[in-house]
């Protein structure tokens, strides 16, 4: 989630994968992630985010398919390769986002990153891995997929290698050595704008990150607090990325 | 039931234990006694003679340990003891449950700790986390839906107190 605070920051640092939201992006991102220096970008759809906005929820019935057309026009302007679904299966319900997903796909005439949630069953996750170069599995930052039950991703991430397909885990960003265990393609969170959400920062260690809490109460860091904290986070998570991409 | 600290040279293995130890055992013993320390007492009775814990015994005269922790039982007969031999390893026996095996040993090391302290092998080990049973995953239902925040947000303070002096120091101008 980049806002102008990041912009001479995100120049500055130079992170080679990007992941924003629709909902967020601005035009000093789209320049910054067409720039040579972004190896590569992810565009989320941003419904949920645009479902938690508050005239958005007074309004009864959503047009999806208007946003749909919304999200495809953006794709098709900055030619943007990978997107995702939007996986509202919870509104819509799942025959209603394939539908989705269909149109987006005529109307970008390209194939976007499917979202698979755990209500969507085993069968479809390996459909979806057959079907696709790159899926990506949904959940696990809203705990769908419990802390208890990241073991099981393992299968998830074997059986979409197996089927010569990508896998992101979306919102997957814990500490520690993890992230080398759960061998995802790519993963994404937004972890690291938690100096200015929980007072915490992060350090890269020469191997992993390291969070440290600033207090143990949470502090909500604006201004000054807020760039300085966020400016630290951003190029420790920016070195621990290049770590990772050379692994 | 008394446990105390019994000089290694003074306790007697029971010469027809029929449970075998092979070194190969013995090493992992010892490994998992420099990981937890030796936590577990062993049995004898009041003439030092071992009822259970010849492995660990074994394992810790092989360390050099002097002294071990035992549990001195007085109550039980030569025909007790001699079944209880028996029974102590047998009743141990049973199937385990390796989803749950699985899911322990990828939490283990997630955090970085050496699994093969638990007496299993590297290669046991990687054959119980490599094969899965996602049909468990499946069995504990659909799972939430989609509650949309990582972490939960709680007010905001102004007032943080030094972690090294201890002194009050409002940050508002910083928030």
């Amino acid at each position: 989630m980049m806002d102008k605070y990041n912009i001479k920051y995100v120049w500055e640092y130079k992170p080679i994968y990007v992941l924003e939201s629709i909902y967020y992006i601005r035009d000093w991102l789209i320049q910054y992630v067409k720039s040579p220096y972004c190896k590569s970008f992810m565009l989320d759809s941003g419904a949920f985010t645009f479902m938690g906005n508050e005239k958005v929820k007074k309004t009864k019935n959503i047009d999806w398919g208007k946003y749909m057309n919304h999200y495809a026009d953006f794709i098709n302007a900055y030619d943007i390769d990978l997107f995702f679904e939007m996986d509202i299966d919870n509104v819509i319900g799942y025959e209603n986002v394939k539908l989705l997903r269909k149109a987006l796909e005529q109307k970008t005439n390209k194939r976007c990153i499917p979202v698979w949630h755990k209500k969507r069953g085993r069968e479809e996750f390996i459909k979806l891995c057959k079907d696709y170069d790159y899926v990506a599995i949904g959940g696990i930052a809203s705990k769908e997929i419990t802390r208890k039950e990241w073991p099981f991703l393992k299968w998830f991430i074997n059986t979409a290698h197996e089927n010569n397909c990508m896998i992101h885990g979306l919102g997957f960003t814990p500490t520690g050595n993890k992230l080398k265990l759960y061998d995802f393609d790519s993963v994404d969170s937004t972890r690291w704008t938690g100096g200015q959400r929980y007072a915490s920062m992060q350090k890269f260690i020469g191997t992993e990150i390291k969070e440290i809490k600033i207090q143990k109460e949470s502090l909500r860091l604006k201004n000054h607090g807020y760039d300085l904290t966020q400016n630290h986070n951003l190029r420790e998570w920016v070195k621990f990325q290049r770590y990772m991409d050379e692994l | 039931m008394v446990i105390r600290e019994i000089e290694i040279e003074k306790i007697k293995p029971y010469e027809n234990n029929p449970k075998k130890h092979p070194q190969k055992q013995i090493d992992r013993i010892i490994e998992s006694i420099k990981e937890f320390g030796f936590v577990m007492p062993i049995l004898v009775d009041d003439d030092f003679n071992i009822i259970s814990g010849h492995g660990r015994y074994e394992a810790a005269k092989q360390m050099g340990m002097e002294k071990i922790s035992c549990i001195i039982n007085s109550s039980l007969t030569e025909e007790q003891k001699r079944a209880y031999r028996i029974a102590d390893n047998k009743l141990a026996e049973s199937e385990y449950d390796y989803e749950k095996m699985r899911q322990e040993f990828m939490l283990l090391k997630e955090a970085d700790f050496k699994l093969d302290v638990t007496g299993f092998s590297v290669d046991e080990i990687n054959m119980i986390i490599e094969n899965m049973d996602i049909d468990k995953f499946f069995e504990n239902g659909e799972g939430k839906f989609f509650e949309d925040e990582e972490i939960e947000e709680t007010p905001k303070q102004k007032i943080i107190t030094c972690p090294n002096c201890g002194k009050e120091i409002d940050i508002s101008e910083y928030i």
